[in-house]
């Protein structure tokens, strides 16, 4: 009953709309729209908060359709696939009905990853709370492990990445001996880099240079808005005809999204490949296909709850958004792990709760508002990223009131723009400083109650396997991508083909 | 990219040598005496010692394989006037943030964003007045009525 106050449903409402406008906006990214927002959900109690950012989280995974399908462009990276098929809807004049499929498409992927998240949480954290700091090292290392070598196309990248992670997770005070470490005297940095100001930097200030480096005339002028208006409202029975493709994505979307490292730009374009091969139209795709939207559309949002079940069980978030959500979480003195359910069971219960509301409410937002979500595409950028600086710095401002976050968010954001242009994946330095201490942590503790036998990580099975499993995942993606396209001689073609942006 | 990739895994090459040499050695304080370390406790620089080494290994792997591509063509990772645009912003930025302490959110901001919309290419005075005067005040007011938060007031008029 705690979670059905009004409070509480306007929250998430209100978490969905914010959600849905910032991906309308071409360029915006959930990740970003969640790191500039984490900070107001820490004035507000963990029932509230949390579902606000939940919210915030599902509204982008749909609005990311909008601008793809309107004006080609996607508004989130997943969104991509979406591209494909809605924009010549778009240009048949059905825009309209494009939106309201990615909309229902939307809205069941979310809700059956939502019910899978509620279903194997319990479950998962009582499996994980007969873990002790050894059965935990091993599993954070193997987190780690996938993180690197799943995410982006090069392993040495990835790994790179982790490794800048865990050095920057290693500043501030050491856990076990309490003597500072990397501070360069700075007072402020005896209690580590703040996590808020630093993701705000590499993903928020980040995309904001990334689109300063356009021409003033492009960054003024509004997107083309031909295909903004028009369009018929869609039949209940091309929701129908698209019934399996839908429950197959939101599977699919639901099982990559569970995998640290994967996220949902695999998930939608997985679930893309799978739609078209089993389709009995396979040529209408890249045409302008209901069925091709409605995969990527249901796999996109099936990843919102999915990526949430390694970060609330384990404390293993699974993707930057996921890790975003692990620092609010955090803040709000809800520690993930398998313990949160115990120490925590009414408030998750309750988050749970208005976690399911939510997508109800994403559907009505949706179909009222489709027409203002639209208009929102044609803001020009001139407009849009001063404002986001703005936010930028003042949500790493209000986090602890010091200024030199506001420096520290900056300093991060030219990093972050660095290591975009570079084409190195930022999922792993983000998760690694998450994880850094606390694989810390586990490993002086496992190694004071073996009181300095190192043996435990191969006689404790649970570890043993974790640890076996690190090893053969990182053996495996040496042997099958060597060094990926880093180590092997490689053509002009070659690196041509990798155009994705690094997660 | 193979060329930034190069500069790039150099850098951190050179990096992984001074972190080794110079801030492990200079930047880690002994809170427990080194003689009172037992194999169950490590000192502080185990784990950064281990992580710069790694990096070092692991970023000489990828100068290796760097050295190895052929890339006819190069691409190019960002134009000279990109570079400059984004530097021109974060220096804005910089400067933002420094006029923070002494001029306060609502003085420093107007200005700021003046500036940077109009140099985005926004030369309507209507929009340029509404985004430089409007948004600050709101976003001022909403945190001091939401949150009861007061935003940087600056050091000349506090």
């Amino acid at each position: 009953m705690m979670a059905l106050t009004w409070q509480g449903i306007a929250m998430i409402a209100l978490g969905v709309f914010v959600g849905i406008t910032v991906g309308a906006i071409p360029g915006l990214t959930s990740v970003m729209a969640t790191a500039i927002l984490v900070p107001f959900s820490f004035f507000m109690p963990p029932v509230l908060g949390i579902p606000f950012l939940l919210g915030i989280h599902k509204g982008t995974l749909f609005g990311g359709s909008i601008p793809a399908i309107l004006v080609n462009t996607p508004g989130t990276a997943p969104a991509a696939a979406t591209c494909m098929d809605g924009f010549p809807l778009a240009q048949k004049g059905e825009a309209r009905s494009a939106i309201q499929m990615a909309l229902y498409s939307s809205t069941i992927g979310d809700t059956f990853s939502d019910l899978v998240l509620i279903l194997a949480a319990l479950p998962l954290a009582a499996v994980a709370l007969l873990f002790g700091p050894t059965e935990f090292f091993g599993l954070l290392l193997m987190g780690l492990a996938i993180i690197s070598s799943v995410t982006g196309a090069s392993l040495v990248k990835g790994v790179l990445s982790a490794l800048i992670g865990l050095q920057l997770g290693m500043v501030g005070t050491d856990i076990i001996s309490g003597g500072e470490r990397f501070t360069f005297g700075l007072h402020g940095l005896a209690e580590g880099i703040g996590v808020v100001p630093l993701l705000i930097g590499l993903f928020a200030v980040s995309e904001v240079f990334i689109q300063a480096e356009k021409k003033a005339s492009v960054l003024s002028s509004p997107p083309d808005t031909l295909h903004l208006r028009g369009g018929r409202k869609l039949r209940i029975i091309e929701v129908w005809h698209s019934a399996r493709t839908i429950v197959r994505s939101s599977m699919i979307g639901t099982f990559v999204g569970a995998i640290p490292g994967t996220g949902a730009a695999i998930a939608t374009f997985v679930s893309y490949a799978a739609a078209k091969r089993a389709s009995k139209k396979p040529e209408e795709y890249g045409h302008g296909s209901y069925e091709g939207v409605a995969a990527s559309e249901a796999a996109n949002s099936a990843v919102a709850g999915a990526d949430l079940i390694p970060t609330l069980t384990f404390g293993i978030p699974g993707d930057p958004s996921a890790a975003i959500l692990m620092g609010a979480f955090i803040a709000q003195g809800l520690r993930p792990g398998p313990s949160l359910f115990q120490e925590h069971a009414p408030v998750m219960y309750a988050i749970f709760t208005l976690l399911l509301i939510g997508n109800p409410i994403m559907l009505v937002q949706g179909w009222l508002l489709t027409g203002m979500f639209a208009k929102i595409v044609t803001i020009r950028q001139s407009l849009l990223v001063p404002g986001i600086i703005v936010s930028c710095l003042v949500g790493a401002y209000v986090y602890h009131s010091n200024l030199g976050d506001l420096v520290l968010a900056l300093v991060a954001g030219l990093f972050g723009y660095g290591f975009r242009k570079l084409k190195f994946p930022m999922a792993p330095l983000v998760i690694a400083f998450i994880l850094a201490p606390r694989a810390e942590e586990a490993l002086q503790q496992a190694l004071i109650i073996s009181d300095g036998d190192y043996s435990v990580f191969i006689t404790r099975p649970i570890a043993a396997c974790f640890i076996g499993l690190t090893v053969l995942m990182l053996v495996t993606s040496i042997w099958k991508r060597p060094w990926a396209e880093t180590m092997r001689p490689q053509t002009a073609a070659d690196s041509s083909n990798s155009k994705e942006e690094p997660k | 990219m193979r060329k930034a990739d190069i500069y790039t895994a150099v850098i951190f090459i050179l990096y992984s040598v001074i972190g080794f040499f110079y801030i492990i050695p200079t930047q880690i304080q002994y809170a427990i005496p080194p003689e009172e370390v037992t194999n169950a406790v490590f000192l502080p620089t185990f784990f950064p010692t281990s992580a710069v080494v790694t990096f070092g290994l692991v970023s000489a792997m990828f100068l290796f394989g760097a050295l190895r591509r052929s890339e006819a063509g190069g691409q190019v990772i960002s134009g000279k006037r990109a570079l400059l645009q984004v530097c021109a912003v974060f220096v804005l930025c910089y400067v933002y943030v420094e006029s923070l302490a002494y001029f306060g959110f609502l003085v420093s901001t107007p200005v700021f964003l003046a500036i940077l919309v109009t140099s985005m290419g926004t030369r309507d005075w209507r929009y340029v007045a509404a985004m430089s005067l409007l948004f600050p005040v709101v976003v001022n007011y909403f945190f001091w009525f939401a949150f009861k938060l007061a935003l940087p007031e600056g050091s000349l008029f506090s």
